[in-house]
């Protein structure tokens, strides 16, 4: 109940952020010099010169006389088309709607992006921890100079550099198949398909994604370790005789994910966006590269719409999940709120 | 204290980080190479970035070709320090910029508050949580469709979006200075409100805005070479750091080609972003005034307090 009266709270807050999203996106497209309803109807298979007056009108775009309707209505009609489901047609796959080509190439961008997240959550913690235990030590200078590397360097060029390395080499020298350079599954093979063979194509895709965000939790895992283990309660902790190993692992480890949990829910939108480019170097048929080839000519303007209202919605939903994990992990917060002291 | 002072005593703090100081040196040798070394290096060997050879593709290095040349026959390290001096001007004009902005709206934001501050922060917040790359890729391309392709898109995109977090750190220094003695002395001798701001609050607030500087130069430059290496931001024949490398990823499939294309660029722009990120570090720690009081107590407050069992 309490919680509930929270979570209205921020959603009264994104409100009307999701409704300038939407109308930011109405005057680009705008700008464009096209009324943003043509495009859902651009690319529409059995459209003819009959129908096209009924459809405009449906959409808002003239009235019954064929005069056009001012920009507030049509930006209503577009909503409202919006919400019903309506998100146009493609042109670089002719005959496929948007959301269709969406609900495609979504699970493909999620079985790739969820275990990165965890690959990744889980290397941080543990190199995190251990740097930060051991402070200035060789391991901790180590680990800081290759997250720091690791946050320069470009996710693009590190999938190209691992293809020359586990795929070119071992094939050129050896003629052997480390692990394939795209794609998501193999074609020809008797094994083509099964679980194992979608496991081989994921390896470097993930490895490579999860790259820069080790880097960074890393160093978050590490600075607000620091900060949970000087506290008094690990003094009291120690005082009273409890095992290192315990300490780390129980009394602090907890404290310190605290905020590490809403970091990574909060930057789940910018593995989203290095996947655009991963997955354009392994050619892996998801959605982020969905979203970077429609760029290119004839330009999906309705995927693109489409997709950038799933970027933008995913952005508001995981800080709706951090402002939750906070609400839920933290009870100091819950307390001030109860009592009303902030 | 006269200024010279508060500069040595920076340069002083500065001076004892190594990476830091290395950074420096970095960054300076690439620029230098970038700006100087592209206009000797053509004038030694007698290349230029622009001319096509197509006979000669993907030729190893030599002494007429140092880094050998590209997929169209054109010298790699004539276009690779060129493409290194567009990068650089993108990147750093697009930081002056947005600073220069960001810094603005911070202090009148800090200084009025009010309605306006409430509404600009929590636009800065939702901002800050969109990915800039997605941000950056949908206003450039439409900023390309209306007035064409080139470096100054390139700028007044990332200058119109990089200056939220600039904007929200200054607001939060603002808010801790606003109050203090000197600003109120200086308003009892009846200092004006801009006075303050420019004269105090922005001077006082340096140690906030130089390292927020360099993480924009940092982020800018890994912007550009992303987008020029998607195709969609420095186009071709203009070389830049990324739009050398895109070119390279499929004849890496073909036999008897070097490499060349993809390494260099690659290993320069990281050289760049790590020393300028090395070089905003050591910026942020010489010039923190909290420093000065710890600076002497270093070695106990970094003691690990389990190191004992």
């Amino acid at each position: 109940m309490e919680y509930c009266k929270f979570f209205l709270k921020r959603l009264l807050f994104f409100l009307p952020i999701l409704i300038l999203i939407t109308l930011t996106i109405f005057l680009l497209e705008s700008a464009m010099g096209i009324p943003p309803a043509k495009y859902l109807l651009l690319g529409k298979p059995n459209i003819t010169s009959e129908n096209v007056f009924q459809e405009s009108v449906r959409l808002g775009l003239i009235d019954q006389q064929g005069k056009p309707r001012p920009m507030l209505i049509q930006y209503l009609y577009w909503l409202k088309a919006l919400f019903q489901g309506e998100f146009g047609w493609s042109l670089r796959h002719p005959n496929h709607s948007a959301l269709e080509l969406f609900l495609t190439f979504l699970p493909n961008s999620l079985l790739m992006i969820i275990p990165s997240i965890f690959l990744a959550l889980i290397v941080s913690v543990l190199v995190g921890v251990k740097s930060a235990r051991w402070q200035s030590s060789r391991f901790d200078r180590i680990s800081m100079i290759l997250s720091s590397l690791g946050l320069s360097i470009p996710p693009y060029w590190l999938a190209i550099l691992a293809i020359i390395i586990f795929c070119l080499v071992p094939y050129r020298l050896f003629n052997f198949h480390l692990f394939p350079a795209g794609d998501i599954i193999s074609f020809g093979k008797p094994f083509a398909g099964s679980f194992w063979d979608r496991l081989w194509h994921l390896v470097l895709p993930v490895l490579v994604l999860s790259v820069t965000f080790v880097a960074t939790w890393t160093r978050y895992m590490r600075s607000s370790f620091l900060e949970v283990i000087r506290s008094d309660f690990i003094r009291t902790a120690l005082a009273k005789g409890v095992s290192e190993r315990r300490i780390i692992w129980r009394h602090a480890l907890r404290n310190a994910l605290i905020p590490l949990v809403t970091t990574v829910a909060v930057s789940i939108p910018w593995v989203f966006t290095w996947a655009i480019v991963v997955e354009t170097v392994f050619t892996y048929p998801g959605l982020c590269r969905l979203f970077y080839e429609s760029f290119f000519y004839p330009t999906d303007v309705s995927v693109l719409q489409m997709v950038v209202f799933f970027f933008l919605g995913l952005t508001v939903f995981c800080n709706l999940l951090a402002d939750t994990f906070y609400w839920w992990l933290d009870p100091r917060i819950r307390e001030q709120r109860a009592v009303g002291v902030k | 204290m006269p200024s010279y002072l508060l500069w040595s005593i920076f340069w002083r703090r500065f001076r004892r980080s190594r990476l830091a100081l290395l950074g420096l040196a970095c960054l300076l040798f690439l620029v230098l190479a970038f700006f100087l070394g592209e206009l000797l290096y053509c004038w030694i060997t007698g290349c230029d970035p622009y001319t096509i050879n197509v006979l000669n593709r993907y030729a190893f290095p030599s002494s007429q070709h140092w880094l050998g040349t590209d997929d169209q026959g054109r010298d790699l390290l004539a276009r690779l320090l060129l493409g290194g001096q567009f990068s650089v001007e993108v990147a750093f004009t697009s930081a002056f910029f947005s600073t220069l902005f960001g810094t603005f709206v911070g202090l009148v934001s800090g200084v009025y508050g009010g309605w306006w501050d409430y509404l600009l922060m929590r636009f800065v917040d939702y901002m800050l949580s969109i990915p800039w790359l997605i941000i950056y890729m949908v206003f450039g391309w439409l900023l390309f469709r209306i007035i064409g392709w080139g470096l100054w898109p390139l700028i007044l995109v990332f200058s119109l979006f990089g200056w939220m977090n600039t904007a929200r750190l200054v607001r939060g220094e603002v808010l801790l200075l606003r109050n203090s003695e000197y600003v109120e002395a200086a308003r009892s001798v009846g200092a004006t409100t801009w006075g303050i701001m420019f004269r105090h609050l922005l001077l006082n607030s340096i140690h906030i805005i130089l390292p927020s500087f360099a993480i924009l130069i940092f982020q800018n430059l890994l912007a550009e070479a992303t987008l020029s290496w998607m195709g969609m931001g420095i186009q071709e024949p203009q070389p830049s750091l990324g739009n050398i490398m895109m070119r390279e990823v499929n004849p890496l499939f073909a036999p008897g080609y070097g490499p060349f294309q993809f390494f260099y660029p690659g290993i320069t722009l990281i050289l760049l972003i790590l020393s300028v990120s090395w070089l905003g570090d050591g910026l942020r720690d010489a010039l923190d005034p909290r420093m000065v009081f710890a600076t002497t107590s270093a070695k106990t407050r970094d003691s690990f307090p389990l190191s004992s069992s």
